[in-house]
């Protein structure tokens, strides 16, 4: 939209540093609140006693006072996805006074940039967001350079290479292409000694492949490390959110101009993980992304894409039957064939 | 010509016999005209889902303020900011969203967006220009759920210089709509437009299509879904005519979540040389000069879009626009008004069917191929990764000489 505001900052939480820890933790418990308002409060359920849903209750009523960003929210999950950006643009210069908040819980497709010093691609979010430079996590340099620009202590940025290095692993294998970054940070002492957070990007763009003319996958994960008291244990938080669009091609033109496009965020937790030199928080935190993700990756393919196939079915049989004039040459045809058959046969079958 | 009159006659009748029931028909017109022809443009900026400025003026100005305002909220973000969207950029932005709204869901979206806004942002006359645009590009049945009180409200339908009057294509009944409670009221005092007796081949070919087209829609619906037909003259010529199809199919079920539907809209160039069985032109000659087959010749055109929603935590959306291109159909030598109807009708269909057909290729397709391509189930190996640093040390070292 032109408005006045410009486009929002790619993914997650608030705008300064200092606040940063805090409101992290308020975004993964926030999200799973989310996700449990909403089982309780369906979307768009209509009251049981209330009408069939083809004739909606009239606008003319008084509408509810209803919280903006639950509407906002709401809003999102209605309005297609393969426009994700767009739509959240028009919320917030709708409701600027959430803005934080909007920013907070309302993911948005990555944006990549190419990191001068060492020739690879990473992706930007607010976590390596300084202003408006982003620090990249193959040099730990930010670009545009600024003075003071915030990276992690040479402990946690130790961690980061190596998360960084597992994580473009764990890409190659599952995407064959596409680019990740991992950006860490410590937690506040609250969270408990030792505690951290990590954002785990993946952006993959397939464009001029056989059945997708232009699509993209991104991942966001957004992980907590709280190691227990002894650091044997520790327990982990993690939100992730999948965005999915593709612009279908198929044989012959035959579905025209088709996009599928889909978001999904879910939220897990795991307590008491055994923590060793075998299992180190990455090995754990790893293994946890990996199966959240592969879990998304089924319910979008097995489930979600599916069912708007169902949908299809449910307003057209796949067949049309019922034309008459449709059947008449064929079974002409069949029954001319059926005589002709019948008029060249030399041995009767009941002789 | 025999054609000529009847239209007049037609017409005349239409604006002696009803009158306006509606004391406040006026205000909402004119707000609804100067909204519509903003709304029927996002309209058709939303069909497509492009999104383009309403009002170019807005788009002028915002544009030039925009790029001086970026500068200076680089520099004051954290403080906040002091420009906030005018209300005629939030009324586009409203505009957006309830034109984008999925199948069923118009009310829903409203309630949000209305939550959104300054409470007299979208008055009465606003509402009704925008849920009538949406209404218009969806070709949305508005009305009771079956039987005989319900009418599309789409452009070829309207009542010529009326925003709120639509007349059903098959009765000719009348009907006041209120584009966004989606009811129809039936208005008595109009005319039926005349139907058994009218002998021009031009309204037996629409009274054919008709009669063929409700009977596909019935036979392809599946067993819940509620459809909708019409065919609808919009040209009259000294030979032939333009004819709109219109064939649109709905499920909704909010309470699991999903909505979806189906419109399919054709424009039918009459064959110049329809002749009515035992009318007036019928003759057994054949006539002198083009060929009979190019008297049958019919172009057919039209493209049919989909929508499917489904919403159980999470947003997943199926869009699809299939043009078809001016196809000819004939009927060979038979140049009754059924004959041509069976042939567009059987070609309509056709066209459905195939799109259909690649829609569930396509699924099939999904998970071996074209999700496959996104993000692969197993990587293939076959086995989970393997988080032990020491294991990547080696691929590590090899990627890195790269």
């Amino acid at each position: 939209f032109v408005g006045r505001r410009p486009p929002p900052r790619p993914t997650t939480t608030c705008t300064t540093w200092g606040a940063r820890a805090p409101q992290l933790r308020n975004n993964v418990t926030r999200a799973n609140a989310t996700m449990a308002e909403e089982e309780a409060d369906p979307l768009g359920d209509a009251p049981p006693t209330a009408p069939p849903p083809a004739v909606p209750s009239s606008s003319s009523e008084p509408v509810a006072s209803k919280d903006p960003i639950s509407c906002a929210l709401s809003l999102m999950r209605r309005m297609p996805p393969n426009k994700i950006e767009h739509n959240l643009s028009g919320l917030l210069n709708l409701i600027p006074e959430h803005t934080d908040e909007l920013l907070q819980r309302v993911d948005q497709p990555l944006e990549e940039a190419m990191d001068a010093a060492t020739g690879r691609a990473y992706l930007l979010c607010d976590y390596n967001r300084d202003g408006d430079s982003y620090r990249s996590p193959w040099s730990n340099t930010y670009e545009p350079p600024i003075d003071d620009g915030f990276v992690p202590s040479p402990k946690l940025r130790a961690m980061e290479i190596e998360a960084n290095q597992l994580f473009d692993a764990y890409r190659e294998l599952y995407f064959e292409g596409g680019t990740s970054s991992v950006y860490l940070w410590d937690l506040d002492e609250a969270s408990g000694k030792g505690a951290f957070a990590g954002c785990f990007l993946i952006k993959k763009a397939v464009s001029g492949h056989r059945f997708v003319s232009d699509g993209a996958w991104d991942s966001i994960h957004v992980a907590e490390v709280l190691p227990d008291d002894g650091d044997a244990t520790a327990t982990y938080k993690l939100t992730t959110t999948v965005m999915l669009s593709m612009d279908v091609k198929h044989a012959a033109d035959q579905v025209g101009d088709s996009n599928l496009s889909g978001s999904l965020t879910r939220a897990a937790e795991k307590k008491g993980v055994p923590v060793d030199a075998a299992r180190p928080h990455l090995a754990n935190l790893g293994t946890m992304i990996e199966d959240m993700e592969t879990d998304i990756r089924t319910y979008l393919d097995a489930l979600y894409i599916q069912k708007t196939r169902e949908v299809v079915s449910s307003i057209r049989k796949l067949r049309a039957t019922g034309m008459p004039t449709q059947g008449q040459p064929f079974t002409m045809n069949l029954n001319a064939a059926v005589l002709k058959h019948g008029a060249n046969r030399k041995i009767d079958s009941e002789s | 010509s025999p054609l000529e009159e009847e239209e007049e006659t037609g017409g005349d009748d239409g604006e002696a016999g009803l009158n306006n029931p509606n004391s406040d028909g006026d205000p909402i017109l004119a707000a609804a005209d100067a909204t519509a022809d903003d709304a029927d443009a996002s309209a058709a900026a939303a069909r497509t889902l492009e999104v383009e400025p309403l009002a170019a003026a807005a788009a002028a100005t915002a544009s030039t303020t925009s790029a001086a305002a970026d500068e200076d909220e680089a520099e004051e973000e954290d403080e906040g900011y002091e420009d906030t969207a005018t209300p005629e950029e939030k009324l586009t932005i409203a505009q957006y969203f309830l034109l984008n709204a999925p199948p069923g869901q118009f009310d829903l979206v409203l309630k949000e967006v209305r939550a959104l806004l300054p409470s007299s942002l979208i008055d009465e006359a606003r509402l009704q220009g925008i849920a009538r645009a949406y209404n218009h590009a969806n070709y949305r049945m508005v009305g009771a759920s079956s039987g005989d009180d319900a009418v599309l409200a789409c452009a070829e339908g309207a009542v010529d210089g009326r925003a709120t009057l639509y007349r059903d294509a098959a009765t000719g009944r009348a009907f006041e709509v209120d584009h966004a409670r989606g009811t129809a009221k039936p208005v008595e005092g109009g005319p039926a437009e005349t139907t058994a007796d009218d002998a021009s081949p031009l309204d037996a070919l629409r009274r054919a299509l008709e009669a063929r087209v409700r009977r596909y829609a019935e036979a392809a619906k599946a067993d819940e879904a509620r459809v909708a037909t019409a065919v609808y003259v919009t040209e009259r010529a000294a030979a032939g005519g333009t004819l709109v199809i219109v064939v649109r199919g709905e499920r909704v079920n909010l309470r699991n979540f999903w909505s979806g539907d189906w419109v399919s809209v054709w424009t039918v160039r009459a064959p110049p040389g329809l002749v009515v069985p035992g009318g007036d032109d019928d003759t057994n000659d054949e006539p002198d000069g083009p060929t009979t087959t190019t008297l049958t010749t019919t172009t057919v055109a039209g493209t049919i879009k989909l929508r499917a929603h489904y919403f159980e935590n999470g947003n997943v959306h199926l869009q699809t626009d299939k043009a078809h291109p001016a196809a000819t159909v004939s009927s060979a030598t038979d140049r009754s008004p059924d004959a041509v109807a069976d042939a567009v009708v059987a070609h309509l269909a056709a066209a459905e069917d195939a799109l259909q057909a690649g829609l569930e290729s396509m699924y099939a397709d999904m998970s071996e191929e074209t999700f496959k391509a996104m993000r692969r189930v197993l990587p293939i190996t076959r086995t989970k990764m393997n988080w032990n640093l020491s294991e990547h040390a080696l691929s590590r070292h090899v990627s890195s000489l790269a």
